[in-house]
């Protein structure tokens, strides 16, 4: 177990760190990063972004953690970051699968405590993973807050790409598509759009499909000017589930990518704490800490570096 | 049951820029015009409202918000000599806000103090962004820093600023407690390049330190194949301790002697200084692209007016993006406008380039100081 060093810190709460690599059937590694102060406070997972790592969370993990929650973070197979596999090789099928392992190994105990309740952040893409679990796996977490979150894949696909893949796919599907890029890093787009449609992860409705069977209570904050996600798709994922909807929230002139905007991220940030903290009651707790950016670039660094050692492993 | 979007706190327009801002080398001279008036005008009328010393200093020159009526006002905002940093604390808010304190290095002892606090430091960590994703349109990268890391560069300004890279790419760093380690550096270079387990290779660094390295490679006799996609990205001053110049025909002669197949495209010079909040990086035409929320400023040392575009003088910057203090500053470099308008790159806006440093009595600049403390060549 490491103990994160508080000389770096000034805002940050010293908290306790421990990494967990899950082996799969197929001896393959999940690896993950627990952060956490004090186990019987309720425990927050983070599954990845695309083509995000379990670094690409830390500011996210350290507004959580310094205001009353437990995190799992977590790397995607066939992904970026220290689980097994290259991102050539991704799709959302082989991410739901990394989350299923994730919650089995962490209902299994003892090693991550969710006594007092566990919920569960979505950003992007790993919204639309969450949607199908939830649908397929009532009463495991207590709460939803998906942020930018994905419901229709083959309109952000368009959107991120010009042109409309997932229709080209499912009007030619014995077409060889390549290995591309969709956004930094090269796919193998026959693997990823067949198993994108193959399993129904591709369309809203197949998204509503899943929302319909939900029972968990979700919150949501869409970015208004989200060049790869109509905001308005996101309510009307819900039309027919609407009593599962807590509240929905919208940052005003923000884009997709927050991490690269501090500003809205911050906002963002403090919103999802207090959902998380209204959700279990957590009302004597007012005030919000806020980890400084001098602090997150020292932390920045030994996540790096934490990065590499796995890498070399 | 329907529930609406509730609204979140809004996006500043500068920070809407900065973060997020994709068409910020196509505005034209009118959007540019308008931007600049709207956003230094609100900086100023913050500064002079907040920072007590900037108010008496500007009353001194009859200025204040109510003098900003047209874009042609701007000129007459009152300058801040870069000098004055070292001489005065110049803060806009209160100091328990500031997150890092950032120093110049006088060579001669003296230093400049520029208080930065978590919006205005953000703000400069955006810059750093957008100018990797608009200038040199880099996504995957592995960053090689012939510098320290943040923690051991402390206060230094200018080896901070360097190795935050790491918060975009990851970045190893080469000068380890006080020493700087060339035949690591070179290893790492040749591993990343054979590798390819990243589309490009960043090495960023001080010419000094280039200079090292290059020094080092040719006595071992090394030299790097395959260097084409490896980025050349320099910083810092083009003159040694020695007070003797380092030219950049000469340096790139240099460079592509020991990196072969390297592409001058992908050597790219950058201006910051620790006054500035905001990087000025150069396109693969190496021109030094202004982003349009920061005004340049090119003054007559005798009559303390602008002068003519494209004519010498003294370089001053207006920039709206440092909340801290106020970032309205006469520098001791001297420069000129290199590009007014398009661009060979395509892109357009205002472009700078520096030309020397005010001949004074202390020799200033960072990279004299990495030079002072690491160069053995």
């Amino acid at each position: 177990m490491v103990r994160v060093q508080g000389g770096v810190t000034k805002m940050i709460l010293d908290y306790q760190e421990k990494i967990i690599n899950i082996e799969n059937s197929s001896k393959e590694t999940i690896h993950c990063v627990y952060n956490y102060t004090n186990k019987e406070l309720p425990l927050i997972v983070i599954p990845p972004q695309f083509e995000k790592t379990i670094r690409t969370n830390l500011t996210t993990m350290l507004y959580l953690i310094n205001n009353g929650f437990n995190v799992l973070r977590f790397d995607n197979r066939n992904h970026n970051g220290n689980s097994t596999g290259r991102i050539q090789d991704y799709s959302l099928g082989g991410a739901y699968d990394d989350l299923v392992e994730v919650v089995n190994f962490i209902k299994e105990g003892p090693v991550v405590e969710t006594e007092n309740g566990m919920g569960i952040l979505g950003i992007s893409i790993a919204s639309r993973i969450i949607y199908r679990y939830l649908s397929l796996n009532k009463n495991v977490f207590d709460v939803f807050v998906s942020l930018a979150g994905v419901v229709n894949m083959k309109y952000t696909l368009n959107s991120i790409l010009g042109y409309d893949i997932v229709q080209e796919y499912l009007s030619e599907p014995n077409r060889d598509f390549g290995i591309k890029k969709v956004l930094k890093y090269p796919i193998d787009y026959n693997n990823f759009l067949h198993n994108l449609v193959n399993l129904s992860l591709h369309t809203l409705e197949s998204t509503q499909k899943d929302i319909d069977r939900i029972v968990t209570p979700i919150s949501l904050i869409v970015s208004e000017n989200d060049k790869w996600i109509d905001y308005n798709e996101c309510s009307e994922a819900f039309k027919n589930n609407a009593d599962i909807l807590v509240e929905m929230f919208k940052l005003p002139g923000a884009g997709h990518e927050l991490y690269k905007n501090p500003q809205s991220a911050e906002v963002a940030l403090n919103k999802i704490v207090e959902l998380f903290r209204t959700h279990w009651n957590m009302t004597n707790e007012n005030y919000i800490h806020k980890p400084e950016i001098t602090e997150i670039i020292s932390l920045n660094k030994l996540e790096r570096e934490r990065e590499r050692f796995y890498i070399n492993l | 049951m329907k529930i609406d979007f509730k609204p979140l706190k809004a996006l500043e327009l500068l920070d809407d820029l900065i973060y997020q801002g994709e068409d910020i080398f196509s505005w034209d001279q009118k959007k540019t015009d308008q931007m600049q008036f709207m956003l230094i005008s609100e900086a100023f009328k913050y500064h002079y409202a907040n920072c007590y010393s900037y108010r008496e200093y500007c009353d001194r020159f009859k200025f204040n918000p109510s003098s900003i009526k047209t874009i042609k006002d701007l000129n007459n905002i009152p300058l801040i000599p870069s000098a004055l940093f070292k001489e005065q604390n110049i803060l806009s808010c209160l100091p328990d806000q500031i997150v890092k304190v950032c120093e110049s290095s006088g060579t001669k002892g003296t230093v400049s103090k520029v208080y930065r606090d978590g919006d205005t430091l953000n703000r400069f960590l955006g810059s750093l962004q957008s100018s990797l994703d608009q200038l040199y349109c880099i996504d995957d990268a592995f960053c090689i820093n012939l510098g320290p890391s943040s923690e051991e560069a402390g206060d230094l300004w200018f080896s901070y600023a360097m190795s935050v890279v790491d918060m975009v790419f990851p970045t190893e760093n080469f000068i380890v407690d006080g020493v700087f380690y060339p035949e690591k550096a070179i290893e790492r270079i040749y591993q990343t390049v054979n590798d390819n387990n990243y589309e490009n290779l960043v090495i960023t660094g001080a010419p000094v330190m280039f200079i090292e390295l290059l020094s080092y490679m040719n006595e071992h006799n090394i030299k790097i194949d395959n260097s084409e996609k490896i980025y050349f990205v320099t910083a810092g001053g083009w003159k040694r301790f020695s007070g003797q110049a380092i030219s950049r025909t000469d340096f790139w002669q240099m460079l592509s002697e020991r990196f072969l197949n390297a592409d001058y495209q992908n050597f790219r010079d950058t201006f910051n200084m620790v006054e500035l909040n905001t990087i000025l990086p150069e396109c693969e035409c190496q021109v030094k692209h202004v982003v349009p929320w920061v005004k340049v400023l090119i003054i007559d040392p005798v009559t303390g007016t602008p002068v003519e575009d494209g004519d010498v003088g003294l370089v001053a910057f207006l920039d709206p993006s440092a909340k801290s203090y106020p970032c309205f500053v006469l520098t001791d470099d001297i420069g000129r406008t290199s590009l007014i308008g398009k661009c060979k790159c395509g892109r357009g806006g205002q472009g700078l380039e520096i030309i020397r440093r005010v001949k004074s009595v202390e020799s200033r600049g960072c990279a004299l100081k990495m030079d002072k403390i690491y160069a053995k060549n």
